[in-house]
């Protein structure tokens, strides 16, 4: 009983070649076409639009994009141009990229790129968002990648600059070595003082004074016998003694002039003492602000350097004093023989005015002697002391230019370091004056849906829409026409004349009408159950579902042409209705499908349908293609059914 | 021009589908005014012959003249009414409604259509129901409303196809007196039935058809006589005696 019963059901399956139709394409299609939407969900040669500096195509960003092959990237010469194409449909979304873009990037502050979207498919805004993000995403990692090597090569070159430094204080030690060596020659210099040159000096100046004191004798020889000659005795020896004072008055000038010179290269030397301690206080300053051991370590040998410098002429400073402890002693010694000459010169003075004092003159003749002698003795110790101290200050002069070479040298140092540590800080702060946010995140994209929405209601009031005309017009369509020949009133429209097509034309009119009150009861449901933004066109709105509702209703009554009952209508508009609903722009975006049902999309009326709903209700744009499309449509559809009024007019081919 | 006093000539009719041969060259006349019932056994062709004889069938060959036209002269000409076997009126919309529709596709509007609906609705006896749903009348009133139908464009030519088949007799009398009324108003009308009660009571003459073809017609009283039975469905079933066997 049951196989008969299951038999029987097979048979009537196989009979039927609608159900037969339905049984066999319907899971076909449904895998064939659910299989690719799914297959593909993710974007493929979607059209964008990339407006922003000039050449920013070229960007590793962007010609990352590009080669994704999610998106086919057009360029354009301005934001304008791209918004108006945006708008008219050739593209899905505009990248929308600052004029500042490349600076800020390789400024480290990070950029923001605009992504206007096509929201008005809520699928599509998903997707383009979801891709383009994993792709700047990516990008963003490669330019903090570019971050950190940048940052990298920094600190190279400032290691550089540090090795340069470092060599340049090695050079700056070895001229300081140097200098050491000029001063230690130096101190040789003084201690080899030739005491040969010293006697020659001596001897020199003895042997004036030798002269002198054989003049003092032989004038006291003289003396025992003067008589009218002893006048002109006296006038040579006052003229001696003038001599001799105008010598002496000479090297008493000498020596002061030396003593005060010496005063004045001391005073020199004291403020080289200080610079050097200024500077050795600067650099210690410096030391203690810095933690660079490289720099710390340049700095001490610098201040080293200046400390050796600074004792070795404390040193000299200190045997220059001595040097002039010496001198005003000589001085001392020179004041007292002009004493003394002078005295002498008042004796023969005396001994001009008589004979009787003639005694008293030979007595200062041998004080004379003897005076003499001690400043001859004193007179060749001046000379001798005189030449160290000219040999000792050209040497000082020596090593005080080399301590002024030094001294440069040591300040280039300091500058470099000065210049080092400037440019250390420099790039410590623009590597620290860095967001580490934007660093970890240099892109970011601020995604902007081009079309305002109360809810998500509005984005699928075009379905809806859409939907509830194509089963209206599909189903009422063909049923009607069904019923007209199950309840034999075709006949009564075959026997009138042109009453067949009266009677399509008015049930094609008719469902029209009825999809008019459809859309407006959509309409109202939305506006007062979900507050809705109302169209702001109504006229297209009205065109819209009037071009929408006659071509689907043109179908329906086309099917009910050839369906022999209710069931059968049923089942040819599921037929027809369903690969239209996947590709109608109704459940998945005909931009995420494969290419070839982008093609087959465009043949199929329900895209242009949801189209013009989508334009007239969100975008607000010119549905003109899509009216045409259906316009066409129609005209094709009105001379199939011309053709059937006008063909099948005998009762075979309905009863 | 067809032969005066003939509404309906039918010369060497037939209609083949295929191999098959459905109606086979038949000829008969209808005079105006006269019903004429075209008798047969299922599937004997009686149905076809209609069709083709209201121009909703093209025969394979032969010729129909319909009050002197030509069915393609006629081209669905609103002189012929065609009563089906089966309701065909819209049972969603009321028995008024049913006949202003039926009335304007045929062209009949404004007053001439409200008198004739007016006029028919009372011969049908379904003024008073003029408001309601045809899906809700009764049996009788259905079969009523549907030849009202047929009729409400003034056909001059009547077609009923077996119009009282299934019916109880109280309702087959309704419509056999809407019949009679039809024939008072000069109508002519051509009836297949499987009723003989129902031939003799209406029709001045018959044609019997058997496998496509007519074996014999004449008026009930002369076929009776010329078979020498007593009852008009002896001759029918001596007539039918080839599917009998």
């Amino acid at each position: 009983m049951i196989f008969t019963a299951i038999k029987k059901e097979m048979l009537e399956a196989v009979h039927d070649r609608t159900m037969l139709a339905v049984l066999i394409a319907f899971p076909i299609f449904v895998m064939i076409f659910m299989g690719s939407s799914f297959r593909s969900l993710e974007i493929n040669g979607l059209p964008v639009g990339l407006a922003g500096p000039e050449n920013i195509s070229s960007s590793p960003l962007f010609s990352g994009l590009n080669q994704s092959q999610a998106f086919k990237l057009e360029s354009f010469g301005s934001q304008e141009d791209a918004m108006t194409a945006f708008k008219n449909g050739r593209l899905r979304a505009v990248i929308i990229v600052p004029e500042d873009f490349e600076r800020s990037l390789r400024r480290g502050s990070g950029s923001t790129i605009r992504i206007v979207v096509d929201n008005s498919d809520l699928s599509l805004e998903q997707a383009v968002v979801s891709a383009m993000s994993s792709v700047i995403q990516a990008s963003s990692a490669n330019i903090t990648k570019g971050y950190v090597v940048a940052a990298w090569d920094q600190l190279k070159g400032l290691d550089s600059s540090a090795s340069s430094l470092s060599m340049d204080i090695a050079k700056t030690k070895h001229g300081l070595q140097e200098t050491k060596n000029a001063l230690e020659s130096t101190r040789r210099g003084i201690d080899e003082l030739d005491v040969g040159a010293l006697e020659d000096s001596l001897e020199n100046a003895s042997s004036d004074i030798a002269s002198l004191q054989g003049f003092v004798i032989w004038q006291k020889a003289e003396l025992g016998g003067m008589s009218a000659g002893n006048e002109e005795l006296l006038n040579r020896t006052d003229a001696f003694l003038y001599n001799a004072s105008f010598a002496l008055n000479e090297s008493i000038g000498t020596v002061q002039d030396t003593h005060a010179r010496l005063k004045n290269q001391t005073a020199q030397m004291n403020a080289t003492v200080s610079a050097l301690s200024a500077s050795i206080s600067g650099l210690e300053a410096i030391k203690g602000a810095t933690t660079d051991s490289i720099v710390i370590a340049a700095l001490d040998l610098n201040i080293a350097s200046l400390s050796s410098m600074k004792q070795t002429t404390a040193n000299q400073l200190d045997d220059s004093q001595a040097q002039m402890i010496e001198l005003e002693g000589l001085n001392s010694t020179l004041y007292s023989f002009r004493d003394a000459l002078s005295q002498y010169s008042l004796e023969l003075e005396t001994a001009r005015l008589g004979a009787g004092k003639m005694a008293a003159l030979g007595s200062a003749l041998d004080n004379a002697s003897l005076r003499l002698s001690d400043v001859d003795a004193s007179f060749g110790t001046a000379r001798a002391q005189v030449g160290k101290l000219k040999s000792l200050l050209g040497q000082i002069k020596n090593t005080t230019s080399q301590i002024d070479l030094t001294l440069d040298e040591a300040l280039a140092q300091t500058d470099s370091v000065d210049s080092l540590i400037t440019s250390l800080q420099g790039t410590v702060a623009e590597q620290t004056g860095k967001d580490p946010d934007i660093i970890a995140s240099p892109l970011s994209v601020d995604v902007e849906n081009q079309y305002q929405r109360t809810s998500f209601v509005d984005f699928i009031m075009p379905q809806v829409m859409s939907v509830s005309l194509l089963f209206s017009c599909f189903l009422l369509g063909s049923i009607s026409l069904v019923r007209e020949k199950t309840g034999r009133t075709i006949i009564r429209a075959l026997l009138a004349p042109g009453a067949l097509a009266n009677l399509v034309v008015g049930k094609i009119a008719a469902l029209v009408l009825l999809s008019f009150c459809q859309v407006a009861l959509i309409l109202m449901v939305a506006l007062l159950l979900f507050g809705v933004k109302p169209p702001e066109n109504l006229a297209m709105l009205v065109w819209g579902t009037g071009i929408s509702s006659l071509v689907l209703s043109s179908i329906g009554v086309l099917v009910g042409f050839y369906a022999r009952s209710e069931s059968a209508a049923i089942q040819s508009c599921l037929l027809l209705a369903i690969p239209m609903l996947f590709l109608g722009n109704i459940i998945f975006s005909p931009d995420l499908l494969p290419a070839y049902t982008q093609i087959l999309q465009q043949l199929l009326p329900l895209a242009h349908v949801t189209s013009i709903f989508k334009v007239v209700l969100i975008t607000n744009g010119d549905p003109a293609g899509d009216i045409a499309a259906l316009l066409s449509y129609f005209v094709l559809l009105a001379m199939l059914m011309a053709y059937m009024v006008i063909k099948r007019m005998e009762i075979s081919n309905y009863i | 021009m067809g032969v005066m006093g003939n509404a309906v000539v039918v010369s060497e009719l037939a209609k083949v589908i295929g191999e098959r041969i459905i109606v086979d060259r038949i000829s008969f006349t209808v005079q105006e005014g006269e019903v004429f019932g075209l008798l047969g056994a299922n599937g004997s062709g009686k149905t076809t012959t209609f069709n083709m004889l209201s121009g909703l069938l093209s025969p394979s060959s032969g010729a129909v003249t319909i009050l002197g036209k030509s069915l393609k002269e006629m081209q669905r000409s609103p002189v012929i009414g065609f009563v089906t076997q089966e309701d065909s009126f819209y049972e969603m919309l009321t028995v008024r409604e049913n006949l202003e529709f039926f009335a304007s596709q045929y062209g009949v509007g404004g007053d001439i259509a409200r008198v004739r609906i007016k006029k028919l609705l009372e011969q049908a006896r379904l003024d008073e129901k003029s408001g309601v749903l045809a899906s809700k009348l009764s049996g009788g009133m259905k079969k009523r409303l549907n030849i009202a139908c047929s009729l409400v464009h003034d056909p001059k030519v009547i077609f009923l196809d077996e119009p009282t088949v299934g019916l109880d007799p109280i309702i087959r009398r309704e419509i056999w007196a809407m019949i009679d009324d039809l024939h008072s108003m000069n109508k002519t009308i051509i009836i297949t039935s499987h009723y003989m009660e129902e031939v003799e009571r209406l029709c001045s003459r018959v044609a019997i058809m058997f496998a496509g073809s007519i074996v014999d017609s004449g008026t009930p009283e002369g076929l009776k006589r010329k078979y020498k039975l007593k009852q008009m469905e002896d001759v029918f079933a001596y007539l039918m005696k080839p599917v009998v066997r």
